[in-house]
C-alpha cells in the first residue's frame, strides 16, 4: 500500500479504507516510525476475528525487548479477519509494514470516528515534531 | 505489583504530575513471570518451582524476588513510542551503578558483543540470564535489568537489582556474591534517590497515602495480581 495515501492515527496506527459490497473495510497496522521507536519486537498480540473495536481503545499488545504497549484502535466495527502469520514473522513489520505486516481488517460500524484520522500529510507533520 | 498498576493510572490520568519512584522487597519469596511468559513454563526451572507466582504488566523474562530489590517508576507520557523513553532505563542504570562505585564496585551497562543474542529467540525462562541492550553488568553476569510498560497517557519502569544469590535459583549470582563489599538495600535506595534528585534536578518528596490510592490498589490486587485468572492468562 502507499503510506500518501494511508490515513493515520495519533497513535501511529495507518488505516487503509475500502468498499466491499456497501460495507466500509478499514486494513490497520503500524506505522514505520513506531515500528522504529519500538525497536527488536519479540512479540504481538492480536485480536480475536468476531470481537468489536472501538476508535481509542486497545485491540492488542506489542512486546519488545524493553518495553510492552497497548495497539489502539483508530476505527470502531467488528474485526473481520486478523494476520495470523504476523506474529511468527514480526521482522516484516521494519520491511513491509504497510503491506505484509497488515495487522487486522475491521468491518467499520461507525464512520464518526474516521473523521479524527490524519491524512499522511499531517502525520508527517506530527512525527516531524 | 497493584500498587505500580495503581500509580500507573494515577500517571496517567494527570498529565503534569511528577514522576514517582518506589523500591520494594517481597515477603515471601515470589516468582514473577514477564507480561507474555506462560505459566506452563515455570515447570522448565525446578528450583523456583515452590514459590508463589504473580504475572507482571511489564514484559521480559522471570524473576525470582529474593535476595532481590525491586524498584517502579511511573510517570505520564505524551508520545507511547518516543525513543527519548529508553533514556529511563540509561538514567535509572547509571544512578544504580554510580551507588554501586561508591562501595568499589566496578559495574557497567551490557553492550551488545559476542555473547548477544536475537531478541526474539532469547528464549531463557528467567530475565537475568537474558541480556540486552544497557543492562547492569558485574564482571559479565546481569545484576539488574528493567522493562517498560506503556499505556496511552503513561509509563511504568520495573527494574530489578539483584542483591545476592537466592536458593530459588542458585544459577544467579548478585552483587554481594561477585564484590567484596556490597551496599545493604537501605543505603543503596537512598544513594539511587540521591543520584536520581541531582541528575533530574528535583526535591524528593515522599506523599502520604490517599483513600483512592487504597481502593484502586485493591481493585487491581483483586481483578488482576491476586487472581489466578491473571495469573494463568497464558
Amino acid at each position: 500500500m502507499n503510506p500518501e495515501q494511508l490515513l493515520y492515527a495519533e497513535t501511529h496506527e495507518w488505516v487503509h479504507l475500502e468498499d466491499k459490497g456497501g460495507q466500509k473495510i478499514a486494513t490497520v497496522g503500524i506505522t514505520a516510525h513506531a515500528v522504529e521507536q519500538l525497536t527488536d519486537l519479540v512479540y504481538m498480540e492480536l485480536p480475536q476475528p468476531g470481537s468489536s473495536v472501538s476508535s481509542g481503545t486497545s485491540f492488542g499488545e506489542v512486546e519488545s525487548v524493553k518495553a510492552t504497549s497497548n495497539l489502539y484502535s483508530p476505527v470502531t466495527g467488528e474485526v473481520v479477519e486478523v494476520n495470523s502469520d504476523l506474529p511468527d514473522n514480526l521482522e516484516r513489520l521494519n520491511s513491509d509494514p504497510y503491506g505484509s505486516a497488515w495487522i487486522m481488517r475491521v468491518r467499520v460500524t461507525d464512520e464518526d470516528a474516521l473523521a479524527k484520522l490524519m491524512n499522511h500529510t499531517a502525520y508527517a507533520k506530527q512525527i516531524a515534531g | 505489583m497493584a500498587v505500580d498498576q495503581m500509580l500507573l493510572d494515577q500517571a496517567g490520568a494527570s498529565p503534569d504530575a511528577l514522576p514517582t519512584l518506589r523500591f520494594y522487597r517481597w515477603k515471601p519469596a515470589t516468582l514473577s513471570l514477564g507480561y507474555f511468559q506462560t505459566l506452563e513454563s515455570r515447570n522448565s526451572h525446578l528450583a523456583s518451582s515452590g514459590l508463589d507466582v504473580v504475572r507482571r504488566t511489564t514484559g521480559g523474562g522471570a524473576i525470582v524476588h529474593d535476595r532481590e530489590l525491586t524498584y517502579s517508576l511511573t510517570l505520564p507520557l505524551a508520545d507511547r513510542w518516543a525513543a527519548a523513553h529508553r533514556l529511563l532505563y540509561d538514567l535509572v542504570h547509571q544512578a544504580i551503578i554510580a551507588v554501586l562505585d561508591q562501595y568499589g564496585i566496578v559495574a557497567g551497562q551490557y553492550v551488545r558483543g559476542s555473547d548477544w543474542r536475537d531478541p526474539a529467540s532469547d528464549r531463557d525462562f528467567l530475565c537475568f540470564l537474558r541480556r540486552t541492550q544497557g543492562d547492569i553488568v558485574l564482571k559479565g553476569y546481569k545484576v539488574g535489568g528493567s522493562a517498560q510498560r506503556r499505556s496511552a497517557t503513561a509509563l511504568l519502569q520495573h527494574g530489578s537489582i539483584l542483591l545476592g544469590k537466592s536458593g530459588y535459583a542458585p544459577e544467579l549470582p548478585g552483587i554481594c556474591d561477585l564484590s567484596i563489599r556490597s551496599p545493604d538495600d537501605k543505603s543503596l535506595i537512598s544513594g539511587i534517590i540521591k543520584e536520581l534528585s541531582a541528575k533530574l534536578d528535583v526535591e524528593p518528596e515522599i506523599p502520604d497515602q490517599t483513600d483512592w490510592e487504597c481502593k484502586t490498589t485493591r481493585n487491581w490486587q483483586l481483578s488482576r495480581f491476586g487472581n489466578d485468572g491473571w495469573t494463568g492468562k497464558r
